[in-house]
């Protein structure tokens, strides 16, 4: 029991230093913006360095007050219960379904995507990971995606695109040698978001 | 109020197509607002996706049903499954679901559903009344005068929600910190972007609140959370009440509209603070004659229950006439008005006084198409429980990270609610409050652009914030407000014993 009471307060040590930190970030980047004549008496640092200190100050305060034992209680959860011992298997298959819809639904597209994400988070909250559940998956991203795109006519990705240019590849001869040439130049599309 | 205004405003919306609309808000905002670990800030957000291709018009009428829906909706929930979804709905379940269990359901959902009918139809009523009045004095305040306004709202927010106001002020400045990242819009200068072309318009607050939310509580349920026996109570068939259901519920009904309107009207931090005082009032009040209290009394559904929508509509006053949302479902339905390029605030009512009273129409009709639709369809609604919680949080996560996607298209937008669902999580974990962080990220902005309006007038000179007799009495009810909260904890620590 001390064990664990020692390790949520950590925790939540770590997480008050956090929003500490973030406080002191907020002040750092505020000081580093260059001043323009053209705003007038007031700028865009002054109430940015208001939040910024305040939240310096608050944190601070925490922080003590996490020190002298004063920590959280832990939201409920509606309809069961919260547990102190991490389930971090579950919180995995969770993260997982989440980074794989976002890093590929445009490529795979919705239909694709949504099946795999409702499957993950299904699984993380209980769920067995069977036919039965990949099939209600199937059906229930097949009607978000159809009410999406028929009926409110906001383009969710289909994925068809990519089909088609896997079937129909541009045409890539004088590139290829290019490649061997400099092989970085395939990685910039990748790059391109950031 | 001008009444032939209202009158038309009445008569636009009561097309075909807008009640089409409105019945269709009505059932998506309840159906929403059913499932459980969703209230009416996420299920508004939720459902904000949707209602973009709408015209104008009929998607405020649809926002009208959907927020009297959400919470309606809500309401079922606690109920049903002893489960408050939000801290509105609190005092609703402690002799709601006494209620359930003893075989009473029918008559809680009915006095839930028409005492919300009641308490919105009076308080709707008056905000026609009192937002143009309140948007005449908008018109005369002084930005200064509206910068005190925000800081009163983000004091009351900040202070009362959550387990100790330093808690409850650290959100806040995190989502005031939020709300500083991108260009500025005056000078173009670049804040806690770090030189990403993606954050230049900063986060969007939809995707904020459903990652927050949805995310955060799905993540929080995989690492924490355990299910076992659900506890649900089976029910079937229709609302409805006898006759001296009705004769025990309409004091409460009033009695809750009187407490719960005005502490919307000011910033006094959502329906927490309404719902229980209701609550305390009915329970004093029962002692006198047959007392169910702790046992499902009926007086303690009904006046919780109008306090919150009255609350809930006495909010819309100070959103419509001076652009000020005072709780996180209130900041959301800022965030749908500026979807379609609606500026709440005084200068709504000078140059579209049309479109207000049409919105104002629109919660009318939301209204009473809620009772219409909900009394005979609570049965259906309440099966809506019944789907295993895993398919449950499948769907708000995929439909979540459908909202992330489609307002800009943009895969970026999906990380950042990663993100942003990670804080959540930790927020649920350590015991902070996300109210708070939200109406910081919205009225951030709007607080700063004032502060630099009344300084800017003022040649710099800070003294400008405390020069107006409107100002002093602000910050004068903040520190009541600040020093207040403890004593109210501690009686609502012993009332509940």
């Amino acid at each position: 029991m001390t064990i664990s009471l020692k390790a949520a307060a950590k925790g939540e040590l770590v997480f008050t230093s956090f929003l500490f930190v973030v406080a002191v970030v907020v002040l750092v980047d505020t000081a580093g913006i260059e001043q323009s004549n053209a705003v007038g008496f007031v700028g865009p640092e002054v109430f940015a360095f208001m939040v910024g200190g305040l939240m310096l100050l608050l944190s601070g305060l925490q922080i003590f007050a996490v020190l002298r034992g004063q920590r959280g209680t832990p939201e409920g959860v509606e309809g069961g219960v919260a547990v102190s011992d991490p389930n971090w298997k579950a919180f995995g298959v969770l993260a997982i379904g989440l980074i794989l819809y976002t890093s590929l639904l445009q490529i795979l597209g919705f239909p694709i995507m949504g099946t795999v994400l409702f499957f993950f988070v299904s699984m993380a909250i209980g769920a067995k990971p069977n036919l039965k559940l990949a099939l209600i998956s199937a059906l229930v991203a097949a009607i978000i995606f159809l009410t999406f795109n028929e009926g409110l006519r906001l383009q969710l990705p289909s994925g068809l695109d990519t089909i088609s240019r896997i079937q129909n590849p541009p045409v890539e001869g004088p590139v290829q040698e290019i490649i061997n040439d400099d092989g970085v130049v395939v990685d910039e599309q990748d790059g391109g978001d950031w | 109020m001008d009444f032939s205004l209202f009158l038309e405003g009445f008569s636009n919306s009561l097309t075909l197509t807008n009640l089409g609309f409105g019945l269709l808000g009505t059932i998506l905002g309840t159906l929403v607002g059913v499932l459980p670990g969703i209230g009416p800030a996420l299920a508004i957000s939720l459902l904000l996706p949707v209602t973009l291709m709408v015209e104008p018009t009929a998607a405020l009428i649809m926002f009208g049903a959907i927020y009297y829906g959400t919470m309606y909706g809500g309401s079922t929930t606690s109920i049903l499954l002893n489960a408050p979804g939000e801290s509105g709905s609190v005092m609703t379940t402690i002799e709601g679901n006494k209620m359930a269990r003893n075989g009473r359901a029918s008559s809680a959902l009915a006095t839930a559903a028409i005492g919300s009918f009641v308490a919105g139809a009076i308080a709707t009523g008056i905000v026609a009344i009192a937002a143009p009045s309140i948007a005449w004095i908008g018109i005369r305040m002084t930005p200064a005068d509206f910068f005190a306004m925000m800081v009163l709202a983000f004091g009351t927010v900040g202070a009362i929600l959550g387990q100790s106001m330093v808690r409850g002020l650290l959100s806040l400045t995190f989502g005031l910190s939020i709300g500083l990242i991108g260009l500025d819009l005056q000078s173009g200068a670049e804040r806690l972007t770090f030189g990403i072309p993606d954050a230049f318009d900063g986060v969007e607050t939809v995707i904020l609140v459903v990652s927050l939310f949805a995310l955060g509580e799905a993540l929080y349920v995989a690492l924490y959370g355990q299910f076992g026996k659900a506890d649900k109570t089976a029910f079937k068939g229709l609302a409805w009440m006898t006759k001296s259901d009705f004769k025990r519920s309409w004091g409460p009904w009033l009695r809750g509209t009187a407490i719960g309107f005005p502490t919307g009207v000011i910033p006094a931090g959502g329906s927490e603070l309404p719902t229980f005082l209701s609550y305390a009032l009915e329970k004093r009040l029962a002692k006198k004659k047959h007392n169910e209290f702790g046992h499902g009394a009926i007086e303690g559904v009904a006046g919780p229950e109008a306090a919150n929508n009255a609350n809930a509509a006495g909010a819309m006053v100070p959103l419509l006439a001076l652009g000020i949302p005072t709780s996180a479902t209130a900041a959301v339905m800022l965030v749908a008005f500026q979807q379609f390029d609606i500026r709440p605030g005084p200068l709504l009512f000078t140059d579209q006084p049309l479109l207000v009273y049409t919105l104002i129409a629109s919660l009318f009709i939301g209204n009473a198409l809620l009772l219409v639709i909900n009394l005979p369809l609570v049965g259906l609604w309440a099966k809506l429980l019944s789907i295993p919680t895993p398919y449950l949080y499948g769907g708000i996560v995929t439909f979540a990270m459908v909202g992330a996607y489609v307002l800009n298209n943009n895969s970026f937008d999906l990380w950042v609610a990663i993100v942003i669902g990670i804080i959540g999580l930790l927020f649920r974990k350590f015991g902070y409050p996300v109210t708070p962080l939200i109406l910081g990220v919205i009225l951030g902005p709007m607080a700063e652009q004032q502060f630099r309006r009344a300084l800017q007038g003022a040649a710099g000179d800070p003294s400008i914030l405390v020069s107006t007799p409107f100002t002093v009495s602000i910050y004068a009810l903040l520190t009541l407000v600040l020093v207040v909260p403890p004593i109210f904890r501690l009686a609502r620590a012993r009332a509940l014993k």
